[in-house]
């Protein structure tokens, strides 16, 4: 760019800045150059020429050229985007030299809003460029016209407002009057000059009071409209006022000061309302009230008037007068009226006055009493009327008068009173009364019968007077007798008695009893009389003569033995069963004391025991023994009553019974329970000796064979041991029956309360059976309906007893098929709900005729199943009783070959805590723990040997001790970490051992961990050794997980090493090498050839890696039968190479893929099995002095 | 003040406390005004004896009442009377504010009898800044706070505001620094 003689270079970045909307056109009109902020808007402006993107709008250009536009270098460039959205103005430059055009431009914008649908920011402007100040300054604009037009908008609507209220104002019926602060009127509505007939013009200048000047216009009303007017207050009020024309009206008015913000008075302003019309119409209502008072005043009545609205009240003077009141006296308060109502009668009012305010009465008459003066009270006659009703048509005004009718009323009470009186009597008199007349003509009958008639005979009046009708036949001729012998010989008294036959009532027994009252002027002869109904009486007399029939029946023959005597033991009476059974006659007793039947013995005691008791207590009972007419002896068990009645001497009434054959009997009886008794205690005692005895000599046998496992056998030898630990273990299980079955009869059996989870304790024991579920070909599983990781807190391991007892019985009873065991919460008890565990097999089945019976003691399903499956009979009734005692109910359902289901149910709480205590080791699995030193006190030598070696095994070291006292000398000398204690010991047993060192001086030998071991299970003794101050107790025969568990409780030891934890394929095994294989069975099979086994070991590891490869691939793509495939392979080689810990693993394996079921835990199994025959590949590897091949050796990918 | 800013407060108290509040605030304040014109300069008394009222009225302090008076100038106000320029500012708050300095040197020839604040920008970072504020006015720091916490929201930018040093401890001007 070229300015004068000095030259300023403009570069892109420049330009850019000062004018981002710049153009740079060549001589062919092609955009060589845009500015960033054009390119922004316009991004297509690259390509092409000038013509395709723009237009000029201004100035006018005939040809749109090159050379056109450079002769226009100084006019003002309107340039508008091809599709007019974009408009620009700036100028052009020539370059004549270059041969170009400078477009320097600047976007145009009319609208902030342009701004936006451009997406431009300040950035994209010049600062030197106003555009968006413009925009500014004119958005500014567009705010002022806003205000200015919401301003205008308020204004209009105030001014429409003030409109509105004016029009008010002008035109409402009412006057309206408005004066300036010196209260000189300023302005009037139309109504105010119709009403007053007075002008604005009129009146300007004037105050409105000036107007309030008529002859009869209340003075008082006028001050008062001026003070409230001067102290600035509001004002209302009613007065009368005259037109222009001088015509009188009443105007109500009302009105206030206005004023403004600093309290100031601007205006006065008030609202005046016609009223004439209702006050001429109040003052002629109340013109016409005078009127009728004045006439009832005169007729002597009070007249009264309420006024419901008010509760004003009005009396007159003779309203007062009546209560002995005058005007001094006696407010109009309604309250003088109402206090002086009698109480009993203010309901009376109050009914009224609801009914009245209800609208339902428009007036009223009752009668009630009021105080008079003199403090009685006097009858009112109270009488009223609507006289008014308020607009909405309510009761306003009543009005009405009061009587005294006093007089009228006692009449009326006097007469009241005596009709009550009499009605009472003939009422409550038992009888009917009458009268019956004998005319003198002849004839007879009723003068008059009392209405209880019909409510003591059951006829009515009418009937009975024709009552020969009901008479029973033989008894009216009896009355018809009497009736005309009293007639005929002129008797005084009439007396008859005899039934009535009346329906519904049947007989009826009456009495008529009269005398003659009076003889009338025609010489009839009157009786008055009662009858009354004497059906009991007859009732009673006929029962009492039955009763005493019955009872002299009772006494003769009744086998009861009755007799009376007196006091000093005579006997008065006997009947006939006491003759019978003593031997004698009747004659040959009475009159001889009872003292002389009795044994000599008896006699001696017959006074203390029985004659004075039944005297003085009136009632005795006991045995007697008697001796019969034939001198045999006799018990005799009574029970004697002493009767005493006024007008006889007491005497003696007894009932006896003959129990000699009884009494013999129940001794009989006592002697065989007694017997019994001492027999099942000694049943008990044998038991519990038994146990002993049995379980002591099996601790050897079973801990020896597993010692004995763990050396080197040939097949045959092991065969040999397995089938005695078999036979051990099975003993074992029948002496712990017997034992549980004792202790549940006995009711000694207690049960753990600890949380366990049901879902793990159920896979744990069902793993046992898997071994024997699989060489059987019988499939075992589990179907878990639980939900969650749900923990309960109960006994687990009766629970396992329970279901480990029921599949055991499955399997043992199932040839082909399946063992299914499942468990559900059955109830939704929040708190302790029932859970179901079913126990279906496809086995041999029960039939109908021993499933009711198969819960009893000694019970299989048949004699035959005994033979063939063997067992004691004592499981399911085990179970049965287990169950029971914890709430819990056991049922089977089972078709004979059709297979057995056992569902159980036991309600277990709910456990609180969410975490359990892992404390339930695998079996078999020892981790390393801190080595002790162990004193074992134990008389047995083969059980000594059986706890050396196991703790040996686990790395500790042991000194023995035979007896009790050799432990405590032991302890004495050195040092130890735990004792194990036999309780049955020679010399010194291990109670009293363990007694003596709790009480050695040095605290930690007297507090030295010690474990009883016993032989005894029976609860409550294992607790004496608690108490005794052990630690722990563990049974005899013990395994080696229960020794283990309780020294792991007892001393808290803690796992040496973290790593060892179990995870299944670490699994090791004290007191062995620390190798994961045992080739004990290779070796033999081989000879123990050392190079067969090189070849063996080789094939093994090649084949079994390579098996693990396809494993992990089949696992990958979840060919579960291909899975299964290699599992079983697996599953021999791993057994034949005595790789133990992970041959439960890999069958699990093989069973769950194969029956397509845990699916998800496949790939932690295969982890399992991975890693730990990784570890024997590489032990075995050392072992035989192979060299890895570090390629095979290479761990197989995990499979997440 | 333009009668914009006093505008503001009136329609801030009246929208979140009802117009009986701002009848009542106008009373207290002794202001007898009843409509301000947006682009009418009143005097600055006013709009301090506004917001002082406003405070004891609504018994909210008086710095709250600036903070949330300076959001509501962002959000509602300056949206409303200026949406497009606002948005013009800039992009991101980082933008807007790097451009604040530019807007109101600007603004001060648009509004002659507007005395507007000057601003600095310095320190800038990726995700901070500092924004000194120099004014003639006192006491407007929470006014200023409230305006950066409005931009933060309006640019959806969550940020945190620290007062660097202020007036009131014996420098000249105020420094903001904003993270986001």
């Amino acid at each position: 760019m070229e300015m004068g003689e000095q030259r300023l270079y403009l570069d892109n970045t420049l330009l850019n800045r000062l004018y981002p909307f710049h153009l740079l056109l060549n001589a062919d009109m092609q955009i060589e150059h845009a500015g960033k902020s054009i390119h922004k808007i316009l991004p297509s402006i690259d390509q092409g020429s000038f013509t395709d993107h723009f237009s000029i709008d201004r100035p006018w250009i005939q040809t749109l050229g090159f050379s056109e536009i450079a002769a226009l270098s100084n006019e003002v460039f309107v340039v508008s985007s091809k599709d007019k959205t974009k408009r620009f103005r700036g100028e052009v430059v020539y370059w004549e030299k270059e041969k170009k055009l400078l477009f320097l431009l600047s976007l145009w914008l009319d609208s902030t809003e342009q701004l936006i649908g451009n997406e431009l920011t300040l950035n994209d402007f010049a600062v030197s460029d106003p555009t968006i100040d413009m925009l500014y300054v004119l958005q500014s604009q567009k705010n002022t016209t806003q205000d200015l037009e919401s301003l205008l908008q308020t204004y209009n609507r105030q001014k429409k407002e003030l409109e509105f209220l004016s029009l008010i104002a002008s035109e409402t019926r009412n006057g309206v009057i408005v004066a300036d602060k010196n209260g000189k009127t300023i302005w009037v509505n139309k109504a105010f000059e119709r009403i007053s007939g007075y002008t604005l013009n009129d009146l300007k200048g004037k105050t409105p009071g000036s107007l309030l000047q008529g002859k009869d216009t209340d003075l008082n009303t006028v001050t008062y409209l001026r003070q409230r007017i001067s102290n600035l207050q509001p004002f209302e009020c009613e007065i009368l006022n005259y037109t222009k024309k001088g015509k009188p009206y009443w105007v109500k008015i009302s009105g206030q000061p206005i004023l403004d913000k600093n309290n100031e008075v601007m205006r006065f302003f008030a609202i005046e309302e016609d009223i004439t019309e209702k006050v001429l119409a109040e003052q002629a209502l109340k013109k016409a009230e005078q009127r009728w008072q004045f006439a009832l005043e005169g007729s002597g009545e009070g007249v009264w008037e309420y006024n419901f609205i008010t509760k004003e009240a009005f009396f007159s003077t003779q309203y007062k007068r009546l209560l002995g009141y005058n005007d001094e006296n006696f407010s109009n308060k309604s309250t003088e009226w109402i206090l002086r109502v009698h109480p009993d009668d203010i309901h009376l009012i109050e009914e009224t006055e609801k009914k009245y305010r209800a609208g339902h009465i428009a007036g009223h008459h009752r009668e009630y009493r009021m105080r008079h003066k003199n403090g009685h009270y006097i009858w009112i006659l109270d009488r009223g009327t609507v006289i008014s009703r308020t607009e909405d048509g309510n009761v306003e005004k009543i009005i009405g008068t009061h009587s005294d009718i006093t007089q009228r009323k006692l009449n009326e009470l006097a007469l009241e009173q005596s009709e009550k009186q009499f009605r009472s009597l003939s009422e409550n008199i038992p009888g009917v009364a009458y009268q019956y007349v004998f005319r003198k003509n002849g004839s007879e009958g009723f003068l008059y019968i009392s209405s209880s008639l019909e409510k003591i005979i059951g006829l009515p009046e009418s009937e009975f007077r024709n009552g020969r009708k009901y008479m029973h036949p033989d008894d009216a001729v009896v009355l018809a007798k009497a009736l005309a012998e009293t007639a005929a010989e002129k008797k005084t008294h009439f007396e008859f008695e005899g039934r009535l036959l009346v329906p519904g009532r049947g007989v009826v027994w009456h009495n008529a009893s009269s005398s003659f009252s009076y003889e009338t002027a025609e010489g009839d002869r009157v009786f008055t009389g009662i009858i009354t109904n004497t059906t009991e009486k007859k009732r009673v007399e006929e029962q009492l003569a039955l009763n005493q029939k019955r009872y002299r029946d009772l006494y003769n023959y009744s086998q009861a033995l009755i007799c009376t005597h007196d006091l000093e033991g005579k006997l008065l009476s006997v009947n006939p069963a006491i003759c019978e059974t003593m031997g004698y006659r009747s004659e040959e007793i009475i009159g001889r004391n009872i003292k002389e039947f009795l044994t000599e013995e008896a006699r001696k005691n017959f006074n203390w025991y029985y004659l004075d008791v039944v005297a003085n207590e009136g009632k005795a009972k006991g045995v007697f023994p008697v001796l019969s007419k034939e001198n045999k002896k006799l018990s005799l068990l009574f029970q004697n009553f002493k009767v005493e009645e006024a007008g006889s001497d007491p005497y003696i009434i007894g009932f006896s019974q003959d129990i000699t054959d009884r009494v013999k009997a129940e001794r009989e009886l006592r002697i065989a329970k007694e017997e019994t008794e001492k027999a099942s205690r000694a049943k008990e005692i044998f038991l519990a000796n038994m146990s002993h005895e049995i379980r002591t000599p099996m601790n050897g046998i079973l801990g020896i064979s597993g010692l004995l496992s763990k050396t080197k056998l040939n097949r045959q030898q092991k065969h040999y041991l397995d089938l005695i630990t078999e036979s051990g273990n099975k003993l074992l299980h029948i002496v712990n029956d017997i034992l549980d079955i004792t202790k549940i009869k006995s009711g000694q059996f207690t049960f753990e309360k600890i949380s366990f989870d049901i879902a793990d304790m159920i896979h744990s024991n069902l793993q046992a059976f898997a071994f024997k579920a699989e060489d059987n070909g019988i499939e075992l599983s589990f179907d878990n309906r639980l939900t969650g990781n749900l923990i309960v807190e109960g006994d687990p391991y009766r629970l396992g007893q329970v279901l480990n007892n029921l599949v055991s019985n499955a399997l043992k009873f199932t040839l082909e098929g399946s063992v299914t065991v499942s468990a559900e919460q059955i109830t939704s008890d929040p708190v302790k709900p029932f859970f179901e565990f079913r126990v279906m097999d496809t086995g041999i089945g029960i039939t109908r005729e021993n499933i009711d019976s198969i819960f009893g003691q000694f019970t299989q399903g048949g004699t035959d199943i005994t033979r063939k499956y063997g067992g004691t009979g004592l499981g399911l009734s085990i179970c049965k009783n287990l169950i029971e005692l914890q709430g819990g109910t056991i049922a089977a359902e089972s078709r004979e070959g059709g297979g057995t289901t056992f569902i159980v149910r036991i309600p277990y709480l709910i456990s609180n805590s969410r975490k359990l205590k892992k404390n339930l080791r695998r079996a078999g699995y020892f981790p390393e723990v801190d080595r002790k030193h162990i004193l074992i006190a134990e008389d047995v030598a083969v059980n000594q040997l059986i706890a050396q070696h196991i703790l040996e095994g686990w790395g500790h070291t042991v000194v023995l001790a035979v007896n009790g006292k050799e432990a405590v000398k032991e302890i004495e000398k050195h040092r130890f970490d735990l004792v194990l204690m036999d309780i049955h010991m020679p010399e010194m047993n291990g109670m009293e051992a363990t007694k003596i060192i709790r009480q050695m001086e040095d605290p930690q030998k007297a507090n030295i961990p010690i474990i009883a071991v016993t032989a005894s299970a029976f609860r409550d003794e294992t607790n004496r050794y608690l108490e005794a101050g052990m630690n722990d107790y563990i049974t005899k025969p013990y395994t080696e997980e229960a020794l283990f568990e309780s020294i792991r409780k007892t001393l808290n030891l803690k796992k040496r090493q973290q790593k060892n934890r179990y995870d299944g394929s670490h699994s090791k095994w004290p007191g062995f090498n620390g190798k994961l294989y045992d080739l004990t069975l290779m070796r033999e099979f081989g000879n123990n050839d050392e190079v067969f086994m090189q070849q063996v070991v080789k094939a093994f590891i090649k084949n079994t890696r390579d098996d693990l490869t396809k494993m992990n691939s089949a696992i990958l793509i979840k060919d579960h039968t291909e899975t299964a495939r290699i599992a079983h392979r697996l599953k021999s080689s791993v057994e034949s190479m005595g790789i133990h810990s992970i041959t439960g693993i890999v069958r699990q394996l093989e069973t769950d893929t194969k029956n397509k079921q845990h699916l998800k835990s496949i790939p932690a199994l295969f982890d399992r099995i991975n890693q730990t025959l990784s570890e024997v590949f590489a032990q075995l590897e050392e072992d035989f002095s192979f060299s890895p091949n570090p390629r095979a050796a290479r761990d197989i990918d995990v499979i997440k | 003040m333009y009668g914009i800013v006093n505008k503001a407060i009136e329609q801030l108290v009246t929208e979140q406390f009802g117009s009986e509040k701002w009848q009542a605030v106008k009373e207290k304040s002794g202001v007898d005004i009843d409509f301000f014109l947006s682009n009418e300069p009143y005097d600055d008394a006013i709009t301090y004896q506004l917001a002082g009222a406003a405070s004891e009225v609504l018994d909210i302090p008086l710095n709250n009442i600036l903070e949330a008076f300076g959001e509501y100038w962002v959000l509602k106000t300056g949206k409303e009377k200026y949406g497009a320029l606002m948005q013009a500012g800039g992009s991101s708050l980082k933008e807007f504010l790097i451009n604040l300095p530019a807007f109101h040197n600007r603004i001060m020839l648009i509004f002659p009898k507007l005395t507007p604040p000057e601003f600095h920008v310095s320190n800038i970072e990726e995700r901070s800044l500092c924004l000194h504020y120099f004014s003639k006015r006192e006491g407007l720091q929470g006014f200023v706070r409230g305006l950066l916490q409005g931009l933060s929201k309006l640019f959806d930018t969550p940020a945190e505001i620290l007062l660097l040093q202020s007036r009131a401890d014996g420098k000249d001007h105020e420094i903001y620094q904003i993270n986001w």
